[in-house]
């Protein structure tokens, strides 16, 4: 039996990155190792949720899942590759530099195993609209943490509709500051303050559990 | 009772005439409306063809650097006297203008301490600067940025200490600024690393975490005495501590790690005979009574959209701590009726400011906050807050 979950939990870091290593040398599978991370930060979640854990915890729980990642990867051979449950497209936009909410979120999908592009801070309109047309997301996440990019989320969720590309997405409002009156401006398909919630809309709607 | 009489009072918790009102950063945008002046746009300057080495070099002269940056905050100080603010806001910041082809305007800002600031555009069309990341992702870069900017931090402290007695001759028979030694510690330690880079460190390389805040902890003391040397008996000190449902660390690791630090800088300026008011945004409720042990006077946003409540925060902490706020500026201050802002202001005031102790200020500044809704705030802070109150 392995504690992996737990040492996640507890935000051992070194510790769950060793027993993770320990585990592939033992030739444990990719995904059961995976899955005992998802738990762990799972357990993280919930304890913030609860006020148990800080948005520091949170933070360092993405870190190590980040890293486990990482010593996982080269470990995954092509026909167990997990085909991603969907897209997901992240932004802050023109007007908005925080992102440590957008952050987590972004990490919160990998977990989910979603495919994530993530364009960053103070983005222009436009080129959320372009990276809608190349990447070719099912999900649009906006993180807004400041009245002022509410304008120029407007300016894109508009371009969206007015380019015929807004009806095969979902587009998801999120961040301190967000409100239902900010989903309703937007036309967005979703609002919330928890990374979690906004996650768990996405997996229900590709039909997940 | 002038308008300085009037703050310090108030933050000595006895009732002045009437409740003080403050603002905070003043946003260029609001402050060019207020004055109906356009300010000059850096932007222009760096968009002009042909190369930009003098320009540079200029820009990087201290001696422009601390003119130009002095003409600036003026005019944000002029407009909070002209919007009838009784005090404001006034920091000091040295940045270093550097090319950088990696961004859309080819140039961006660094600071001492190793934090990048990107220059944009507000929906206003001014140019407006933005904390965009740092240069100390790992404990070598910090090690080194900090030896390579020595030099900085060595004339820092004089160059504010030139600023804030520059700006007490120029307002000092209008409006009272209240020099602010920012960012704080926390800030100063995680923003040039990143702050997963940094929260990690607190867990897991605990020993640089301290030389870090130790290393800033002994230039904030040297920077808070340059705003002290002004003259000061109210001085301002923050750390964005919260988020919107709480403290962005765990408490007891804010206090293992900051705590002494916070208590330090506290001493100092009691020491110096002032008052030191702390700003953080974000729910800090859980940290109220940390903020009292460690010294602190008063707060100062009391971020409405992170359920801070004036009235309820009075009753959790009496009357050791001075507050200010906490007008929002989501709604309110942008978009707000002239009822809705009235009622606000009644709201908080009836809320804190009996017995003194409350200054009625906006939650924070950005650039969509209304002047006219500044106005109404001022005009139903004069109404409501005249003293004794009436219930
Ligand atoms: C930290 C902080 C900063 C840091 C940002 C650092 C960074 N790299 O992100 C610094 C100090 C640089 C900063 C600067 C400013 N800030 Co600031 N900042 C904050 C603060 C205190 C915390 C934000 C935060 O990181 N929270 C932690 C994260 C984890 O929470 P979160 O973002 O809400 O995300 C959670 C959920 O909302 C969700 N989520 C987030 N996004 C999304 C998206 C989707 C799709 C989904 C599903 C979920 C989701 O996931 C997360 C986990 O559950 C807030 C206060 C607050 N109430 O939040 C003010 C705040 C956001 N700032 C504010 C302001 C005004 C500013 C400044 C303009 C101040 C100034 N005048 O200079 C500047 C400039 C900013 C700019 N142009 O963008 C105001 C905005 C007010 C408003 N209504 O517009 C706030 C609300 C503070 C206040 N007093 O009112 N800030």
């Amino acid at each position: 039996m392995s504690n992996l979950d737990q040492l996640i939990e507890e935000l051992k870091r070194d510790e769950a990155l060793g027993e993770v290593e320990l585990r592939l040398a033992g030739g444990e599978s990719v995904t059961a190792i995976l899955d005992d991370c998802r738990a762990g930060m799972a357990r993280v979640g919930e304890l913030f949720q609860e006020g148990e854990y800080f948005l520091a915890d949170l933070i360092l729980s993405a870190e190590i899942f980040k890293s486990a990642a990482a010593l996982l990867e080269p470990h995954i051979n092509p026909e167990q590759q997990q085909k991603a449950l969907g897209k997901v497209l992240l932004a802050t936009m023109r007007g908005d530099i925080h992102d440590l909410g957008k952050n987590i979120l972004a990490t919160l999908f990998r977990v989910h195993s979603f495919e994530v592009h993530d364009l960053g801070v103070n983005v222009e309109p436009e080129d959320l609209v372009q990276e809608v047309k190349d990447f070719q997301p099912d999900f649009v996440g906006i993180s807004a943490l400041i009245t002022t990019s509410f304008e120029s989320a407007k300016e894109a969720t508009d371009q969206l509709e007015k380019e015929g590309l807004r009806d095969g997405i979902k587009i998801l409002v999120g961040g301190a500051v967000t409100t239902p009156e900010v989903k309703t401006y937007l036309g967005a398909d979703f609002q919330t303050h928890d990374a979690t919630a906004g996650v768990a809309y996405c997996v229900n709607a590709m039909g997940g559990c | 009772m002038n308008f300085k009489e009037r703050f310090v009072t108030a933050i000595n918790h006895k009732e002045a005439d009437r409740v003080p009102i403050m603002g905070l950063i003043v946003d260029t945008a609001t402050s060019c409306k207020v004055l109906g002046k356009q300010p000059a746009n850096i932007l222009d300057l760096l968009k002009e063809e042909g190369p930009k080495d003098d320009l540079l070099a200029m820009l990087n002269t201290p001696e422009v650097w601390n003119q130009t940056y002095i003409d600036i905050v003026s005019d944000n100080l002029e407009a909070a006297a002209k919007l009838g603010y009784d005090a404001n806001w006034a920091i000091y910041t040295l940045l270093q203008l550097h090319e950088d082809k990696s961004t859309k305007v080819g140039f961006v800002w660094h600071d001492p301490y190793g934090r990048v600031w990107e220059i944009s555009e507000d929906n206003n069309g001014n140019s407006i600067i933005n904390y965009a990341g740092g240069l100390c992702g790992t404990k070598e870069k910090w090690r080194a940025k900090m030896e390579e900017n020595k030099a900085l931090f060595e004339v820092l402290p004089d160059y504010a200490r030139e600023f804030h007695c520059a700006l007490q001759q120029r307002f000092g028979d209008r409006i009272y600024p209240v020099g602010y030694a920012a960012p704080g510690v926390f800030e100063n330690s995680w923003q040039p690393m990143g702050f997963a880079e940094f929260t990690s460190l607190l867990y897991q390389d605990a020993d640089f975490a301290r030389e870090i805040i130790a290393f800033h902890t002994e230039h904030y003391l040297r920077h808070m005495d340059a705003v002290l040397d002004a003259g000061a008996e109210v001085v301002l000190g923050g750390d964005d501590l919260g988020q919107k449902t709480g403290p962005m660390l765990r408490p007891a690791m804010i206090e293992e790690f900051f705590g002494e630090s916070y208590r330090k800088v506290a001493a100092r300026v009691h020491e110096r005979g002032a008052k030191l008011i702390w700003h953080s945004c974000g729910n800090i409720n859980a940290l109220l009574e940390l903020f009292v042990d460690w010294g602190f006077d008063g707060i100062i946003t009391m971020e409405p959209t992170a359920q801070m409540d004036v009235a309820q925060v009075r009753q959790q902490v009496g009357h050791n701590l001075a507050l200010i706020g906490n007008l929002d500026v989501s709604h309110l201050l942008v978009k707000g009726t002239r009822e809705e802002v009235e009622q606000a202001v009644e709201q908080a005031i009836a809320g804190a400011a009996e017995g003194g102790g409350f200054v009625l200020s906006a939650a924070h500044s950005h650039s969509l906050i209304d002047p006219q809704r500044l106005q109404w705030m001022v005009e139903a802070g004069k109404k409501y807050g005249k003293y004794p109150l009436v219930r």
